[in-house]
C-alpha cells in the first residue's frame, strides 16, 4: 500500500471521480458479491442452478396456457411463435423483477458491515443486478433449446443482443440503487415496489403483443415505458426476427445511462448517513 | 516539510437522538417530517493534525467523542462541519468484529476483510497464513465467526487489520477482549508497524498504557480537546481532573 491517498470531504460534498475511482479500486470486492449472490441463487448445487432455469419455463407455460385460451395466440402478426415471444420478454423480465424485489433489503441486512468498515457500499446492490444479469444470460439456454426445437431461428440482429442486455443492466441497476438507499430511510417503500412491478409487468407488452392493444391511451404509454422498449429489443431479436426500433434502441441506451447515472448520485448522496440511519 | 497523516479542520459531528422516529414513507407524508429529535454534538469544532509516523493516544471519559473521532478518520462518520484529511491508507479496529460476517468461517471473513478495503485477492493469499498464525485461532479459521468467543473475533480482527499493513492504524478499545498474551502480542507487533512508519491512533482507558507507548496524546471531553501534547503532561492532566471530580473514588 504505497500509494498515497489524499482526501477532503465533509457532509456537503460528493466528489464523483473519487467515488468512481474507488468502485473502480474495489473491482474484486464486486466479483466477490456476484459470486457470493450467484451461491445463494444457486444453493451452491448444480440442481439449485437447474431450479432458476425452471422458474421462467413454468412461468412460461402457464402464461402460454392461460392466454392462448382467452386470445388466438397462433396468429399474431410479425410473431413467429408465440412461445418464443413470451419467453424473449419473460427472462429479461425476471430481472427486474427479482433485483427490485430483493432492493429494499439488501443494505438492511448487510448493515453490519456498511457501519463497521468504509467501502463503496453501492457495489451490494450493483453485485445483485449482476448477478440477475448473469441469470438471465445462463437462462438464455431454455430460450435457444426452444428456438432450435421450433426451428424458429433469430437473423442478424442477434448482433444488437449485448447492447440490449447492457440496457438491461444499467436500467435495472439504477432502480434498484434508488430503491435501496431510499429504502433506509422509508422502511415501507418496498411495498409500495411490489405492487407496482406487478402492475408495471401487466403494462408492458410481454404476455401479449402490442399489435393485439387497440386502445389509444395504451399504445401511447408503450411508447413513453421504456420497459417497452428494452424488452422489445429481445422480442424484436428473438420472436420479431427483425432489428428493433431505432427509436426504441436511441430511447433505451440513453434513458438506462441517465438512470443509472441518477441512481449512483441519489445512492452517493444518501449513503453519506447510512452507518447512522441503518 | 511532509504533510500530516491526519488533519481535521474545524470538524464538528452531530447525532440526533429521536425521541420519535418516522422510518416510513406514510409517516413522512403523513406528518411531514421525520420524527422528532435533539441534536447531540459528539464533537464541536475540532482541530488536530497527526503527523506520519506518530502514535497519538487519545484519552477522556465515556461519551467524549473519541468513538466519533475514529470513525470520522476511518470514514464510517463524516463530519457536518469542517473536513477530515487522511493521506494514506486507513485501517481500524473500531468496534467488536471489524464488519465480520457472522455465516462465514474466519478464513471468508479474511477474504471479505480483503476485498472490503480494497485490496487483492492474491495480496490476501499471500498474508493469509502469517494472519492465521497469527491469530492463534488454528482450525477455528475455517469454523463460522459466529461460534467465536469475543476473544477469539478481536484476535482475527487485529490479525487480519495488522498484517495488511495500513498506512494509518485506528485502534479504539478493543484489544482488551484478548487475553494479557495476546495483548502483549498486538503491542510488539503495533510497534513492529510503527518502526515502518505507519501512523497509529489508539483511544484508551489505560493511561498508564498511553503515556508509556504514545509519541503524543490528548484528552476530550465533551466533544472538545482540553489539553494535546506530552502523553505524559496530557495524562496526568486528565487524572487530576478525574481525581478532584470524584474524590472518594479509589
Amino acid at each position: 500500500m504505497a500509494q498515497k491517498v489524499v482526501e477532503a470531504r465533509n457532509a456537503a460534498k460528493i466528489d464523483p471521480v473519487l467515488n468512481f475511482r474507488e468502485m473502480l479500486a474495489h473491482w474484486e470486492l464486486f466479483t466477490l458479491l456476484t459470486r457470493k449472490e450467484l451461491k445463494i441463487k444457486y444453493k451452491g448445487s448444480a440442481l439449485g442452478f437447474m431450479w432458476s432455469l425452471l422458474n421462467p419455463l413454468l412461468f412460461m407455460m402457464v402464461y402460454a396456457v392461460v392466454f392462448s385460451s382467452i386470445f388466438n395466440t397462433s396468429s399474431i402478426p410479425g410473431i413467429k411463435s408465440y412461445v418464443v415471444y413470451l419467453l424473449s420478454g419473460l427472462i429479461p423480465w425476471n430481472v427486474l423483477a427479482a433485483s427490485v424485489g430483493a432492493a429494499p433489503t439488501l443494505l438492511l441486512s448487510n448493515s453490519n458491515i456498511i457501519k463497521k468498515v468504509y467501502f463503496p457500499s453501492e457495489l451490494i446492490p450493483l453485485a445483485n443486478v449482476a448477478a440477475n444479469v448473469i441469470n438471465f444470460l445462463l437462462s438464455q439456454i431454455v430460450l435457444v433449446i426452444i428456438v432450435i426445437a421450433l426451428g424458429v431461428y433469430p437473423g442478424v440482429s442477434l448482433i444488437v443482443f449485448p447492447l440490449a442486455t447492457l440496457c438491461l443492466g444499467l436500467f435495472v441497476g439504477g432502480i434498484v440503487l434508488l430503491i435501496a438507499s431510499l429504502n433506509v430511510y422509508f422502511r415501507d417503500i418496498e411495498h409500495f415496489v411490489q405492487i407496482l412491478v406487478m402492475m408495471w409487468f401487466f403494462l408492458t407488452p410481454i404476455v401479449y403483443a402490442r399489435s393485439q392493444v387497440h386502445r389509444h391511451l395504451l399504445q401511447l404509454w408503450f411508447k413513453i415505458n421504456p420497459m417497452t422498449w428494452i424488452i422489445g429489443m429481445f422480442q424484436a431479436i428473438w420472436a420479431e426476427n427483425t432489428w428493433p426500433h431505432l427509436d426504441w434502441i436511441y430511447g433505451s441506451v440513453g434513458l438506462s445511462t441517465v438512470v443509472f447515472l441518477l441512481g449512483l448520485y441519489v445512492f452517493w448522496k444518501l449513503k453519506l448517513h447510512f452507518a447512522e440511519e441503518l | 516539510m511532509e504533510s500530516a497523516a491526519i488533519e481535521l479542520i474545524n470538524v464538528s459531528k452531530k447525532y440526533r437522538i429521536f425521541r420519535q422516529r418516522h422510518q416510513t414513507l406514510k409517516e413522512f407524508i403523513l406528518k411531514r417530517k421525520r420524527g422528532e429529535w435533539d441534536d447531540l454534538w459528539a464533537l464541536k469544532n475540532v482541530s488536530l493534525q497527526i503527523q506520519k509516523g506518530e502514535f497519538f493516544g487519545i484519552v477522556g471519559p465515556n461519551g467524549a467523542g473519541k468513538s466519533t473521532l475514529l470513525k470520522l478518520i476511518a470514514r464510517t462518520a463524516i463530519p457536518d462541519e469542517g473536513y477530515v484529511i487522511t493521506r494514506g491508507s486507513v485501517q481500524g479496529l473500531l468496534e467488536l468484529g471489524a464488519g465480520f460476517q457472522g455465516e462465514y468461517t474466519g478464513e471468508e471473513n479474511i477474504y471479505l476483510y480483503g476485498a472490503l478495503v480494497g485490496l487483492k485477492k492474491s495480496y490476501i493469499k499471500e498474508k493469509f497464513n502469517d494472519i492465521v498464525e497469527f491469530s492463534g485461532l488454528g482450525d477455528f479459521i475455517y469454523n463460522p465467526v459466529k461460534t467465536y468467543s469475543s476473544g477469539m473475533y478481536v484476535r482475527l480482527a487485529f490479525s487480519v487489520v495488522a498484517h495488511i499493513s495500513p498506512d494509518i492504524l485506528l485502534i479504539d478499545e478493543v484489544l482488551t477482549a484478548g487475553d494479557e498474551a495476546f495483548q502483549q502480542k498486538c503491542m510488539l507487533r503495533i510497534n513492529e508497524l510503527r518502526e515502518r512508519g505507519t501512523t497509529i491512533v489508539l483511544v484508551s482507558h489505560d493511561l498508564s498504557r498511553v503515556s508509556e507507548l504514545c509519541t503524543r496524546a490528548a484528552w476530550l471531553q465533551q466533544g472538545q480537546f482540553k489539553v494535546v501534547g506530552d502523553p505524559v503532561e496530557v495524562v496526568k492532566a486528565y487524572r487530576d481532573a478525574v481525581e478532584s471530580m470524584q474524590p472518594a473514588v479509589t
